[in-house]
């Protein structure tokens, strides 16, 4: 473990990351207008505070905008967040060095962003919970100023912009982006057609769930069936 | 939703994401989940996602939209397209919100 001060390997990561912060940057706006259209401002920035995780907090504040109930829109938002058992665990040995006190930050801290870059950069150089700290901080710090910017002024964007698409459209990225392989991506199409096939007999929210759980056991039933041949 | 149950929804959330990221950091670095558990964790947040787009993309109204009126589908192919050559967030969402504004100014 590297002996410097903290303050240069944090900075470090937070440099590392900033390019990342930018692609960050336009989906907090879209998030932050959003969720104006369902919830107070202050809402909409305590949101981004204590959940910090951009894709679950888009599709709460849309669904809570479009009146779904309460328990969907919780168990949606933690099973998009399942990810995140992974990417702590797989972190974990890179960052255990960090003295205990500082566990719950370098959790809150964990995004798919600060992830990534964390990842690389301990493939080269030594582990270092600093500079993975000062990475999460490139993406939790904007990520406050772009809600409450996206709050404050996202209803006053003129319609015809295509906003109603930034959920969407990032969205189809992030499936590209999470889903690596080919079995992946078929278990991906099994849950999204199971969860159309799904809707006449559970409402709503309920089908997503249901397809994703049984399309994503079928995914480890069918591994270890070949594996087992 | 009333601003009270709104809030307390936040706060699940949060306590919910919080574990989810905190656990693994204080538990998992002493023991490994068996590799079953592993591979189905891996696959849900594809999953989750792929649902969540379908439903956005093809439902309509709460009926099945399959058709060339659809705009939310229709803006779907060209942001299909970038994410699959560029793997950008920006650049996807960007061309999606692009479609749509035209769709919807055409159809």
């Amino acid at each position: 473990m590297p002996r410097a001060a903290p303050w240069p390997r944090l900075w470090r990561g937070f440099r590392a990351t900033l390019p990342l912060t930018l692609s960050v940057a336009p989906f907090g706006l879209a998030y932050g207008a959003v969720a104006s259209q369902g919830m107070a401002p202050w809402q909409a920035q305590l949101m981004s505070l204590t959940v910090f995780a951009g894709t679950a907090q888009f599709i709460a504040a849309s669904m809570i905008a479009q009146g779904a109930a309460y328990l969907p829109v919780l168990l949606t938002g933690v099973l998009i967040n399942m990810r995140l058992v992974l990417m702590s665990a797989a972190i974990t040995p890179h960052v255990k060095s960090a003295p205990r006190r500082l566990y719950p930050v370098i959790a809150q801290l964990l995004t798919d962003e600060s992830f990534a870059v964390s990842m690389a950069e301990f493939e080269r150089r030594p582990s270092d919970p600093w500079f993975f700290i000062g990475s999460g901080l490139a993406i939790f710090i904007p990520w406050q100023i772009v809600t409450a910017l996206g709050a404050a002024f996202g209803a006053s964007l003129p319609a015809g912009w295509g906003l109603e698409y930034a959920l969407p459209g990032s969205l189809i990225c992030l499936v590209f982006l999470l889903v690596r392989g080919r079995r992946a991506a078929l278990i991906s199409l099994l849950a999204a057609g199971l969860s159309l096939l799904l809707r006449p007999i559970v409402s709503g929210t309920w089908s997503t769930m249901a397809a994703t759980v049984v399309a994503a056991s079928l995914g480890v039933a069918w591994k270890r069936w070949q594996s087992r041949s | 939703m009333e601003t009270m149950a709104v809030t307390l929804l936040i706060l699940g959330l949060a306590l919910g994401t919080y574990l989810l990221r905190v656990l693994p950091l204080t538990v998992l670095s002493r023991v490994t989940l068996p590799e079953w558990a592993q591979d189905w964790l891996g696959l849900v947040p594809g999953a989750v996602l792929a649902a969540s787009l379908a439903q956005t993309l093809l439902v309509r109204e709460e009926h099945l939209a399959l058709s060339w009126r659809n705009t939310y589908l229709l803006a779907a192919i060209p942001a299909f397209l970038v994410a699959w050559r560029t793997r950008n967030v920006v650049l996807t969402m960007l061309s999606g919100m692009a479609a749509y504004a035209l769709l919807q100014r055409v159809i």
